[in-house]
């Protein structure tokens, strides 16, 4: 599900639209930003054992 | 505070600014392709915050400069700046292996955190000079004139962007993004795009 690829690709689609749409553009930077947030979440909960190390947070 | 910039010698800074993150994305593809160090999964997500970063300021140039846009530039930073941060933490326990090369002794996740940082106030601070903008001789014009080398700067953005996509393409394929110390290309090696 959360093929990597798939940040950029919303990434790229958006900087396409910068060109044409602003309020398309906005939609797709934003949708792009929304990805990066939960593939960083995914990807950051493998690092959990490590963050546990680090003490009281 | 007295300083006033007109509407463009505003744009003329942002367009600077991505100047620079295209100097950034450009030195990683040089870590990347010269020296052999393919991205993480965080390094390829701090890409896309770097081009986030650059979002709202490319509105501006080709729309003209609105106070929303350096929103959508400082939500990018601030991402990236948390991401960064994450970075940091899970690499600083002692023992743990970095990724990538140290410039100037600090690691590129401690590079990128300071940029983002800066990127945050950056994007704020622009935002006061807009608000504070000086009258000159812009007319408020939907479609700013640009110039050849606002063309050339934001061509290379595109440019990079697209490479990019290509790269995380070539480096996962249809997988999620891999930890570090990938040694290569996933859909270039034959055999490994099956493995599970």
């Amino acid at each position: 599900m959360y093929i990597g690829f798939i940040p950029v690709l919303f990434a790229f689609a958006a900087t396409l639209a910068s060109f044409r749409n602003l309020a398309l553009a906005r939609v797709l930077w934003c949708a792009c930003a929304v990805l990066v947030v939960v593939w960083t979440t995914w990807h950051g909960a493998n690092h959990m054992p490590h963050l546990k190390q680090l003490g009281a947070w | 505070m007295s300083l006033q910039l007109t509407e463009n010698r505003l744009r003329q800074l942002e367009l600077a600014v991505i100047a620079g993150i295209c100097f950034l994305l450009l030195e990683a593809f040089f870590y990347q392709l010269v020296l052999g160090e393919l991205p993480c999964a965080f390094c390829n997500l701090i890409r896309v915050c770097f081009m986030l970063l650059g979002s709202g300021l490319l509105l501006n140039q080709v729309f003209g400069i609105n106070p929303w846009n350096y929103l959508l530039s400082g939500f990018g930073a601030l991402i990236g700046s948390l991401l960064s941060l994450l970075f940091m933490f899970v690499k600083v326990l002692p023992g743990s292996t970095p990724i990538g090369s140290a410039i100037f002794g600090l690691h590129m996740y401690a590079w990128t955190f300071i940029l983002f940082t800066a990127a945050i106030m950056f994007c704020l601070f622009m935002a006061v000079l807009y608000a504070r903008r000086a009258a000159g001789n812009d007319a408020p014009t939907t479609r700013p004139s640009r110039s050849g080398l606002a063309h050339l700067v934001m061509g290379l953005f595109v440019l990079l962007v697209a490479a990019n996509l290509v790269s995380a393409f070539l480096q996962n394929g249809f997988d999620h993004f891999i930890g570090g110390g990938q040694q290569h290309y996933r859909m270039l090696y034959e055999g490994d795009v099956m493995k599970p």
